[in-house]
C-alpha cells in the first residue's frame, strides 16, 4: 500500500511537464454494446490522505522523516473515521458504475475472479460468457489531498478505464480520469472537486465522518459517470 | 520516509513547468468580416506534421478578424483540420485553451471530402484534459476534415473550477540555494468565449518497437 501511495503521489505531481497520456477513444462498433462485464477490485482497500508540498518536505531528510510519520498517522485516523461510518469504497464504485450503465440501457454483469495483485489493468481478461464487453475501472488512488501546507482538503480520485472486446484481446477504449489531482497531467480528463467538501485540517476531517464518506461519495460518482460517459 | 523524498524531488522538477496564457477577457460577441457559406475545403490546415513525434499540437488564436462561417446559429469565427490520410494509430484531440478567464466555445464536427457532416460532437462528450477543453476521436474511413467553429448557446456562460497545483521558488541561503515548494488551491471562473484559442493535437499510437 505504502508503495501505491509513493507511485501515485509522485505521479500526481510530476504530471505536469513530465509527460503526457495517450488515450484510446471509443469507436462505436456496428452492433452497439448492450451488455457489459464490469472488472471487480476496483478502488484500492484504504483511503489516503495526503499533503503535497508540507512544510516537512521542504527540509531535507530529517524534514521527510518527520513527514512520512505525520502523512502516515492522518490517513491511519482518516480511514477509521470512514471505517467508523461504513464507508465502502468498492460498494459504492460497484453501485454507481453499474446504475451509470444502466442508465444507457447497458445491463451489467460482475466478472469474477481474484483481486488485483498490482493497481493495474487485469493482465488476462477472461472471456466474456455473459457481455458484449467488459469494463476494467481501476481506481489508483482516492482519499484526501492537500496541495501544501495551510491548504484545504478536498477529495480526490485517480483511475484508469479501459474496455475491451468479449474476447479480452481488442482495447475499445482506454482513458484516465482525475478529480481534484494536483498538477494534472496533460492529456488526462480532469474533474473538478465539488466545493462543498471541503475541510481545513485533520481534525475537522475525521471529527465529520459522515461528510467525510459523503465527499468521496461524490467524488467516486464522479468518475464513474465519466468513465460511462466515454462509451459513445 | 522514501514517499516523501521522492515527493520533494519531483515537486522541484516541476518549478520549470508553470506557463500559461495572459488573462484575457471572455469575449461575448462576434462581429464577422465577410462570412462564407461553406467552408473552402483547400484551405484547411493539415493536422500532417513534417516532424515524427509521438505529440504533436497546433494552436489557433481565434479573434474578430479570423476566418468566418454563416452558420444556422449565426456568424462564427471557424478553423478548418484536413485529417491526414493515413489515421491508424492516430488520435485527435480538438478543443480549445483554458485561460485564465476565458475559453473558446467550441463546436466540433467532422466532413468528408465534399464537407458535409460525418459526426457532431455533443457538449457531453467534451471534457477538461488539463489545460484544454476537448474532444477525443479516432478518425472513420470517410472523415477527412475537422470543422471548428463556434456553440453560440454557451458564449457567455461562467463556470466555476477549483484547482491544485505546487509552486516552486529557489532561495539562496548562506549555505547555497534551497528550494522551498507551496500548494496553491485557487478558485477560478472563467466564461465560454467567441475569442480564444483552438487547439488540435496529434497524438502517434503506434507501438515501440524499441
Amino acid at each position: 500500500m505504502k508503495k501505491l501511495v509513493i507511485v501515485a503521489a509522485l505521479g500526481l505531481s510530476l504530471s505536469g511537464c513530465a509527460s503526457r497520456y495517450a488515450a484510446t477513444p471509443y469507436l462505436a462498433p456496428a452492433q452497439p454494446i448492450q451488455t457489459v462485464s464490469l472488472a471487480q477490485d476496483i478502488t484500492p482497500s484504504e483511503a489516503s490522505a495526503f499533503e503535497v508540498a508540507s512544510v516537512g518536505s521542504n527540509f531535507g531528510l530529517i524534514g521527510a522523516l518527520i513527514d512520512a510519520g505525520v502523512q502516515d498517522s492522518r490517513k491511519d485516523r482518516v480511514n477509521e473515521a470512514l471505517s467508523g461510518v461504513k464507508f465502502d469504497a468498492e460498494m459504492e464504485m460497484q453501485a454507481v458504475l453499474s446504475q451509470a450503465l444502466q442508465s444507457k440501457n447497458i445491463q451489467v454483469t460482475i466478472l469474477s475472479g481474484e483481486d488485483r495483485k498490482k493497481r493495474e489493468f487485469l493482465l488476462k481478461y477472461p472471456k466474456n460468457e455473459n457481455g458484449q464487453a467488459t469494463l476494467d475501472v481501476v481506481v489508483l488512488n482516492y482519499g484526501y489531498i492537500s496541495a501544501g501546507s495551510g491548504q484545504p482538503w478536498r477529495p480526490t480520485v485517480m483511475a484508469d478505464v479501459q474496455l475491451v472486446d468479449a474476447d479480452g484481446k481488442q482495447i475499445l477504449l482506454k482513458n484516465r480520469i482525475a478529480y481534484n489531482v494536483v498538477n494534472p497531467q496533460q492529456g488526462i480528463i480532469t474533474l473538478y472537486p465539488d466545493p462543498q467538501y471541503i475541510f481545513s485540517g485533520r481534525e475537522e476531517m475525521i471529527n465529520n465522518p459522515e461528510k467525510l464518506a459523503e465527499g468521496l461519495r461524490v467524488a467516486l460518482t464522479a468518475v464513474a459517470v465519466e468513465s460511462v460517459k466515454l462509451i459513445q | 520516509m522514501k514517499k516523501v523524498v521522492y515527493l520533494a524531488a519531483s515537486c522541484a522538477l516541476l518549478a520549470s513547468c508553470a506557463s500559461g496564457p495572459g488573462f484575457s477577457s471572455p469575449v461575448t460577441k462576434f462581429a464577422g468580416v465577410n462570412c462564407l457559406a461553406k467552408p473552402d475545403l483547400t484551405t484547411a490546415t493539415s493536422l500532417e506534421f513534417k516532424k515524427k513525434k509521438k505529440f504533436n499540437e497546433l494552436s489557433v488564436p481565434v479573434v474578430q478578424t479570423s476566418k468566418c462561417l454563416s452558420t444556422a446559429n449565426g456568424d462564427t469565427p471557424f478553423q478548418l483540420f484536413a485529417i491526414p490520410g493515413v489515421t491508424q494509430n492516430r488520435v485527435f484531440e480538438i478543443g480549445s485553451a483554458v485561460e485564465p478567464l476565458r475559453v473558446f466555445s467550441p463546436d466540433i464536427a467532422t466532413l468528408d471530402g465534399n464537407g458535409n457532416v460525418v459526426r457532431r460532437f455533443s457538449k457531453d462528450q467534451f471534457a477538461f484534459r488539463g489545460g484544454v477543453y476537448s474532444v477525443q476521436m479516432r478518425a472513420l474511413e470517410n472523415e477527412k476534415f475537422v470543422l471548428v467553429t463556434t456553440a453560440p448557446q454557451e458564449v457567455g456562460k461562467f463556470f466555476d473550477s477549483i484547482q491544485t497545483s505546487t509552486s516552486t521558488t529557489s532561495v539562496y541561503t548562506g549555505f547555497g540555494a534551497a528550494n522551498w515548494t507551496n500548494g496553491v488551491d485557487r478558485n477560478y471562473t472563467r466564461a465560454f468565449s467567441y475569442e480564444g484559442t483552438i487547439i488540435a493535437r496529434v497524438v502517434d499510437t503506434t507501438p515501440s518497437t524499441k
